[in-house]
């Protein structure tokens, strides 16, 4: 009987030993599928790991993986939207280009949501850098880049969005939801800054494997930068640095197509592009992104989006060899065939079966993949180009002209025109020149996500998309997500 | 201190391992023995043992061990006699005991198994061992109602062990030391009753009913409670009526049951998801209810589509107890927020082995006869008029020469078929009992290829190893395969319902040409939809779940009122999951040159350990119970996926050089440590008191706030008991209150900590397949999150009429969550996605209203049951948002919000003013705002197109213009149903409905959309094709310029239903017939399940489920396997 009531004793006693002195032991897991915050931004590893994810928001929805195009050429008169599908693509890509302009439109969202994890991700970083034990050679080149992706960001917010709330530091949550907008022009300073930082540091010579941010493309993009700010001198000159920099140079006529179709990456035009590569086979998850866009290929059946307006292709003169390589016409007698490979042979491309019969009877031949499987999604592995060689002549001319000298510029816009084979421009009257530079680089640029900006800045958007139903005050920027109105009180609408 | 504890748990181990062993011998014994009363002669049994200088106590157990005896004494001294040498090869066991006899200086006595030992008296002249002259008694013992012999009576000499149990015809035979004993005889809602022997040989009694039958007990979780003296929310389901719902889980028998407790099933397919919220869905976080089989607790898990409690076989449940109220629940702590299910599996009962064999089998086809998909020629018009609207070519010249086409709903959708068969066994002697049981349950369900199988066994024992001391276990092993074609996985593209709406009937089914001999679509014109059938029948795939469950458990009764239960648990769950495909072309159609090969493993591991001291006794008219426990319990869970792509069939498995070879793997840990305790007291019957508290601490949690405490509080007063009650028409009345504190950890492992996450990787070098690490933080940290917490009152009062032949229960509650585990967004410009917090409220009240009649004797017996529940529910706080997005339709936006101060998961949608007629009434429209040229609603809106509301008077409408619409949270749902017998033939029924819910027919919108090119439903047929033709049905147009898509208040429906969900005839063989054959009872019946649902809902079926991802999002009908009525025939026999 005692042996009973000790063996109770026993279990009783163990039990509360094992609840009393192990419990806090017993109900404490270590986390084991990852890093945790405290032991981050230790080392070197660390920290390029960190930078990675900076570069990680490039190929992010939000970014250069569709909000591009969708906000940059869905909006201007290169695309004329007329699908009727439903769900997250073709409802909103149709009403960036009809302009029904509403906060909850996914790419304006995701331009928001994605930038500003761009940009957390850079500041934390920058913050962590001077602490951390490395290479004191490589954490300058470190800081350059991140740096640099911050400008990036900023100006893709800006771009969207005029003046955004702003930081450059990590802030807390409370912070957070205190911020306002920022002036732009303060906000424009700070990517100079950045820029100018970026440069300074970062080699000239790409990097190796290829796709880090280089001095030409900070350079390049502080170009771009002044040319939006109307900054004329200092737009030619940064234009000017980088073509100095004698490390660039355009690519034959008979590649021009093999920039945009995978066969051509990171060439000698290449000034910054985004490294997409096939990779998540489950591509839907969105879990990693660096997949260029299957969701307007053209041979998904249900996903014929992105249609080319008939004024995109009708712009160019005959012989243009960019026409071809910009835009194809599916019904088109002859066929629209190409010479891909520079044999001399015009033939189908893409190879695979085109879908696009519905709308417009065009589809955008800039972006898809050469001699891949269109029907796999692993196939979009094209990159896309963020700052291309050809701008800088743009940017040079556009500037030069501005600033009077419009034989400088005479002379960048036909090196533009001579790799198009078509007829240089003669004309040096400032007028003139200036339209025939700006159609140029609508046709030089066409579906990398230059057109709706360059019209705004231009003061162009009311004249030339008006009557596409764009109206001046309304849709000069997107609205913000309605989520961020709720969460921070000093936030106001555009339009107000 | 870590040593000592080391030693502890060695010892502990050694102990559960000697456990273990005697464990088995006495299980094959147990099982070696025919079973009838038979016994042998201490004089009979040879025993071979060697034991030198031992406690007697060892030496008896050794011979228990060793034998089928069992010793008995009253004083516990005698045991500690030492010096006790036993040298014995092959002796009888009488030799033995002289010689221990002898020593000892004790006397023993056999009685069938057992063997009394008494100090023997000092004038030992006579036998020391003694074998008792065989007295035999024997007899029927029969109802006093219907004058039947009573089967399951236990029969005990009073003051003794000694004690048999009935046969099923109510016979007995029993052994008694002496004949001047007294026999009581006992049976669950009988009276007991004490008859002494006298000296008679033939003992015939009849029992009288015990008509209240208020003695039932119910199971309170680690313990039990007479029924009456419950005073929280406690409801028992018995087996005989979870055995009417021919169902493969449990969980469907409970529909329309029990007031308070709603259940909805997310579609017919085999095995699919059941849905349990009890009182209502409180939160947005997982709302399950906590399952505990035996003593383990199951997860029900949260996945809509398929029900990991389709593994358990309800053929074993013997009852299921339902705790409703927090209260009540507060003993399970942590996650007994959403209320408590406890199952209890049968048990062998001491008697002859009991043989049962039931089984049914049937046929299935869906409830509901729905609009047919249009035929090729309906089809070919259709997009020729959506096409021409668009200014595109018509693509069909000749639709009148396409004929039916292929109609793919009926090339999928046939009969199904189910069967169930269940053989067990159970019995026992008085001190080991067991129930042995076999299943085999087959579903093919009515969509072709969906399927659930299930083999299970079960084997439940009890054992009392020497007096105070039993052993036992419940263990279960089953496998479970189970394909459900991905049917009620709610996703629109590609929901396997809709497809069947959607293929096109003029794509052939077969086709020589392709690679699979199936047709693919070849118009490129006409959206390109794989083949339904190659693609249901081209793969080969498998997914097998395999399954062991049960605990073993130890039970030590040391004193009078006192026991101790330590009790092991287990549950390990593999599933392995294969899919292939191999390479196919089909039309426009192909896997692009790969086969795919997916192998899935998910590996669970679930253990607890709990101790409990239970204390009980009475002290005059003052009886209580003292419950003290301790409970440790840690989850693991693996699990590893892997897809191969290669550019040959060859592969069937995953083997060296695929194209594409891609392996994740997962894992992760949980545990829960938890002390509690409870007191339970009544003064007289008549004052109720019950006090429970636990502490539990978890995991999930960081240390801030690692461990929290539930505590609760319950009183009742049974009025009736008093004296001043005479006994009129009411026979039983008491009112009870409760409140009570309870929790929920519904959110993932390590939210306290700010963990990387590494997905954010970038193609530097641009290779294919490959990108650096990024790290980087997703969310934001809060180390200082803790349990929601549920606080709940509970007001009842249970009343009995006419000798209890009509019962009454009539229940209020408060239920309101605090401190809910939001996932809160954080501001964008942060660049972190959200951050988990407590806050909010939620609260949920309502009343329960049960009642039933019965007359269950005599040659007409019928029983009826009916219940009602209200729920109100509404959101009191949401930390400070003004709403939370539950649930966004693609196209347009948010569709399901929290908002304060309205039900959980409310509608938000636009209004739908019917079609615009007139072109006329377009352009008015459009002026509306001063500027015929902005539009009212779209650029190309025409007439024939959805006209919808400007809610804000703005002049135009868009996405701004939604309302609320609509709420899924029914008014008030019920059951009702009953038993009838006359003679030899029974009919059973059971009615459940709900009344007052909204569904959202999202389903509709895709199925009639006019702008896609592919087939939808045949209403379309009657869609606007000019003024006056339809308000409906907008026109087709392949451009849909007016977004006719968007969701409007005209897709909401009235969800209310009332479905039979059974119907049951039998037909018990005569006795007279059955005993030549030696069958004690047969009894056949007919059977119908969800035989019809009556509902103005539209769609497929009310009953549409809930969101797996979040509970608030409730009644979106998107897309859903049909519910099916089945017929059945069954059998259940007893041997």
């Amino acid at each position: 009987m005692n042996k009973k009531i000790i063996a109770i004793i026993f279990f009783s006693g163990l039990s509360i030993l094992l609840f009393n002195s192990c419990g806090e032991e017993f109900v404490t897991k270590e986390f084991r599928n990852g890093v945790v915050d405290e032991n981050f931004y230790q080392n070197a590893t660390d920290a390029e790991q960190a930078l990675t994810a900076v570069y990680d928001i490039i190929g992010q929805k939000g970014m250069y993986r569709e909000a591009i195009m969708v906000l940059g050429d869905a909006t201007s008169d290169d695309i004329n939207e007329l699908t009727g599908d439903s769900g997250d693509y073709g409802t909103f890509f149709r009403a960036a280009s009809d302009y029904r302009w509403e906060p909850n439109n996914p790419f304006s969202s995701a331009r928001w949501y994605d930038g500003y994890k761009g940009i957390f991700r850079a500041n934390i970083l920058l913050e962590k850098l001077p602490d951390i034990e490395m290479d004191e050679g490589l954490k300058a080149r470190m800081a350059g880049e991140a740096k640099y992706l911050r400008a990036l960001y900023y100006f893709n917010l800006v771009l969207a969005f005029v003046d955004v709330p702003f930081t450059t530091t990590v802030l807390t949550r409370d912070e957070y939801s205190e911020l306002a907008r920022t002036d732009q022009s303060i906000i424009y300073a700070q990517m100079e800054q950045d820029l100018t930082d970026a440069a300074a540091v970062l080699p000239i010579e790409a990097s190796d494997p290829v796709g880090r941010a280089t001095k030409g493309a900070a350079t390049g993009l502080l170009s771009r930068i002044y040319l939006y700010q109307s900054k004329w001198q200092e737009a030619a000159n940064a234009a000017k640095s980088v073509m100095d920099q004698g490390s660039y140079s355009l690519v034959g006529s008979e590649d021009f197509i093999n920039l945009f179709n995978g066969s051509l990456e990171n060439s000698v035009e290449s000034v910054f592009e985004f490294q997409a590569v096939s990779e998540a086979p489950n591509f839907w998850a969105g879990s990693t992104e660096n997949l260029y866009s299957i969701h307007w290929s053209p041979v998904i059946g249900w996903a014929n989006w992105f249609s080319p307006s008939p004024g995109s292709y009708q712009q160019f003169e005959d012989g243009d060899i960019r026409r071809k390589a910009s835009v194809l016409l599916v019904d088109a007698d002859p066929p629209d065939f190409i010479d891909v490979d520079g044999d001399g042979v015009q033939e189908q491309f893409p190879s695979g079966n085109m879908n696009s019969s519905y709308f417009n009877g065009a589809n955008t031949r800039k972006w898809l993949p050469e001699g891949k499987n269109m029907t796999q999604p692993n196939s979009f592995d094209v990159n896309y180009t963020i700052l291309r060689y050809a701008e800088m002549y743009l940017n040079y001319a556009e500037a030069q002209n501005e600033l009077g000298n419009t034989a400088e510029a005479l002379t960048a816009v036909n090196m533009i025109r001579i790799r198009a084979q078509i007829p240089e421009f003669t004309s040096t009257n400032q007028g003139e020149l200036r339209d025939l530079i700006r159609e140029e680089r609508r046709r030089e640029l066409l579906f990398e996500g230059h057109r709706f900006f360059d019209l705004q800045r231009w003061g162009l958007a009311e004249e030339v998309l008006g009557p596409l139903g764009y109206v001046e005050g309304r849709h000069n920027y997107w609205p913000v997500p309605n989520a961020e109105l709720d969460l921070m009180p000093n936030l106001t609408q555009y339009p107000q | 201190m870590k040593n000592y504890l080391l030693s502890l748990l060695i010892m502990t181990g050694k102990y559960a391992c000697y456990g273990l062993i005697i464990h088995m011998m006495t299980l094959s014994t147990l099982l070696a023995t025919d079973g009838v009363a038979q016994y042998r002669s201490v004089k009979e049994v040879p025993i071979t043992l060697h034991i030198e200088n031992a406690l007697l106590a060892d030496v008896l157990q050794q011979i228990e061990t060793k034998t089928s005896f069992t010793f008995t004494y009253e004083e516990s001294d005698l045991m500690r006699l030492s010096g006790i040498t036993v040298q014995a090869d092959d002796k009888t066991l009488d030799k033995v005991l002289l010689n221990i006899g002898k020593t000892a200086r004790v006397h023993f006595k056999q009685i069938n198994d057992n063997i009394h030992v008494k100090p023997a008296k000092l004038q030992a002249r006579q036998q020391v061992v003694e074998v008792a002259p065989p007295i035999q008694v024997s007899g029927k013992v029969s109802s006093s109602t219907d004058g039947e012999g009573l089967p399951g009576v236990n029969i005990l000499v009073k003051g003794s062990s000694v004690g048999t149990i009935t046969d099923v015809d109510g016979n007995y035979s029993l052994n008694v030391p002496d004949d001047n004993d007294i026999l009581v005889f006992s049976s669950i809602g009988f009276l007991t009753q004490e008859v002494p022997i006298n000296g008679q040989s033939t003992i015939n009694i009849s029992l009288e009913e015990d008509i209240s039958s208020l003695e039932e007990v119910v199971v309170v979780g680690y313990g039990t409670q007479k029924k009456s003296n419950v005073s929280g929310s406690i409801v028992s389901i018995g087996s005989e009526d979870i055995a009417k719902v021919q169902a493969p889980t449990f969980d469907a028998a409970l529909q329309g049951r029990v007031p308070g407790v709603y259940v909805t099933t997310n579609g017919g397919q085999p095995g699919g998801g059941v849905f349990v919220r009890i009182r209502g869905t409180g939160s947005i976080n997982n709302s399950n209810p906590l399952y505990v089989v035996d003593g383990v607790v199951v997860g029900a898990g949260n996945d809509e589509n398929s029900n990991p409690l389709a593994t358990i076989n309800p053929n074993d449940i013997e009852t299921i107890d339902i705790l409703k109220d927090a209260a009540s629940t507060a003993i399970y702590g942590a996650r007994a927020a959403n209320g408590v299910v406890l199952i209890t599996t049968k048990r062998g009962k001491s008697g002859k082995p009991s043989i049962t064999y039931n089984a049914y089998a049937g046929i299935q086809e869906p409830v509901s006869q729905l609009p047919p998909p249009m035929n090729a020629q309906q089809f070919a018009e259709n997009m020729n008029t959506a096409f021409a609207a668009a200014g595109e070519e018509e693509p069909f010249p000749n639709p009148a020469s396409l004929g039916e086409g292929v109609n793919y709903m009926d090339e999928i959708i046939s009969n199904g078929f189910i069967t169930d068969h269940q053989l067990a066994i159970s019995g026992g002697t008085e001190f080991n009992q067991y129930y042995v049981s076999l299943n085999y349950f087959d579903n093919q369900g009515i969509m072709l290829e969906t399927f659930q199988r299930r083999f299970s066994v079960r084997a439940n024992t009890d054992n009392q190893i020497t007096k105070g001391i039993k052993i036992g276990n419940s263990l279960m092993y089953s496998r479970g395969s189970r394909f459900d074609n991905n049917a009620g996985n709610r996703t629109f593209i590609h929901g396997t319902f809709t497809d069947l709406y959607q293929a096109l009937p003029t794509q052939p089914l077969f086709d020589e040409s392709t690679s699979t001999g199936y047709g693919g679509p070849t118009d490129t014109r006409l959206e390109r939809r794989r083949n339904v059938v190659s693609q249901t029948l081209l793969p080969t795939r498998d997914d097998v779940t395999d399954r062991i469950l049960g605990n073993v458990y130890l039970e030590i009764a040391p004193i009078k009122g006192l026991t101790f239960r330590t009790s092991f648990s287990t549950d390990i769950q593999n599933n392995n999951r294969y899919f292939y495909s191999p390479i196919w072309e089909e039309g426009l159609l192909n896997s692009g040159g790969l086969s795919t090969i997916n192998q899935d493993r998910f590996n669970s591991l679930f253990w607890s350990w709990e101790n409990t001291l239970t204390y009980a006794n009475s002290i005059g008219k003052n009886n209580f119970t003292i419950t003290a426990g301790t409970s440790a319990l840690e989850i693991e869970f693996q699990e590893l996926r892997s897809t191969a792509r290669y550019d040959t069939d060859v592969f069937t498995e995953i083997v060296m050089g695929a194209n594409e070879l891609v392996t994740t793997s997962n894992s992760e840990e949980e545990s829960l440590a938890s002390l509690f305790g409870r007191i339970t007291y009544d003064y007289d019957n008549k004052y109720l008191l019950t006090a429970a508290v636990r502490r539990d601490g978890s995991s999930k949690f960081g240390p801030n706030n690692k461990w929290g405490v539930f505590p609760s509080f319950t009183a009742g007063w049974r009025i009736s008991q008093e004296a001043f009650f005479g006994k009129g028409l009411i026979s039983d009345l008491k009112v009870r209150g409760g409140w009570g504190q309870v929790g929920s950890d519904a959110i993932g492992n390590f939210r306290y900590l700010a963990a990387l996450s590494t997905d954010f990787g970038y193609g530097f070098g641009n290779q294919n397949g490959q990108a650096s690490l990024g790290a980087a933080l997703l969310d934001l940290a809060n180390p200082d999150v803790k349990w929601e917490t549920v606080t709940e009152f509970n007001f009842g009062l249970d009343a009995g009429l006419l000798d209890d032949r009509l019962t009454f229960t009539a229940e209020y509650y408060n239920r309101s969550r605090t401190d809910m585990l939001l996932e809160l967004p954080l501001a964008g410009v942060s660049g972190l996605n959200e951050t988990v917090d407590n806050v909010g409220e939620v609260l949920n009240t309502g009343f329960e209203f049960g009642a039933g009649f019965r007359q269950i004797t005599g040659k007409f017996r019928y029983d009826f049951n009916a219940n009602l529940s209200t729920i109100n529910s509404k959101v009191v706080d949401l930390g400070g948002l003004d709403e939370i997005v539950a649930y966004t339709y693609s196209g347009s936006g948010a569709t399901v919000v929290i908002r304060p101060d309205q039900p959980l998961g409310i509608f938000l949608a636009r209004r739908t003013e019917g079609l615009f007629q007139t072109q006329e009434e377009v352009d008015a429209a459009n002026a509306i705002d001063g500027d015929p040229n902005s539009p009212y609603q779209n650029a190309g809106t025409g007439a024939g197109d959805f006209r919808w509301s400007d809610l804000n008077d703005d002049g135009r409408v868009d996405n701004d213009d939604k309302e609320v619409v609509g709420s899924p949270i029914p008014k008030f749902t019920y059951g009702f149903g009953g038993n009838l017998g006359y003679g030899n033939f029974d009919l059973n029924f059971q009615f459940f409905g709900v009344h007052g819910n909204d569904i959202f027919n999202i389903a509709r919108s895709q199925l009639e959309a006019s702008g896609r090119a592919y087939n939808k439903s045949s209403t379309v047929l009657d869609a606007w094709s000019g003024p006056g033709t339809s308000n409906t049905i907008p026109r087709p147009h392949l451009q849909d310029p007016n977004q006719n898509i968007i969701l409007g208040d005209h897709l909401i429906e009235d969800g209310s239903y009332l479905r039979l969900r059974t119907l049951q005839l039998g037909y018990n063989m005569p006795q007279s017939l059955l005993e030549p054959i030696g069958i004690s009872s047969a009894r056949f019946y007919v059977s119908g399940q969800n035989i019809f649902v009556l509902t103005k809902f539209t769609g497929i079926d009310p009953e549409v489920g809930f969101d797996e991802n979040n509970s608030a999002v409730a009644g979106i009908y998107q897309d859903l396997y049909p519910q099916v009525r089945t017929w059945s025939i069954g059998v259940n026999v007893g041997l």
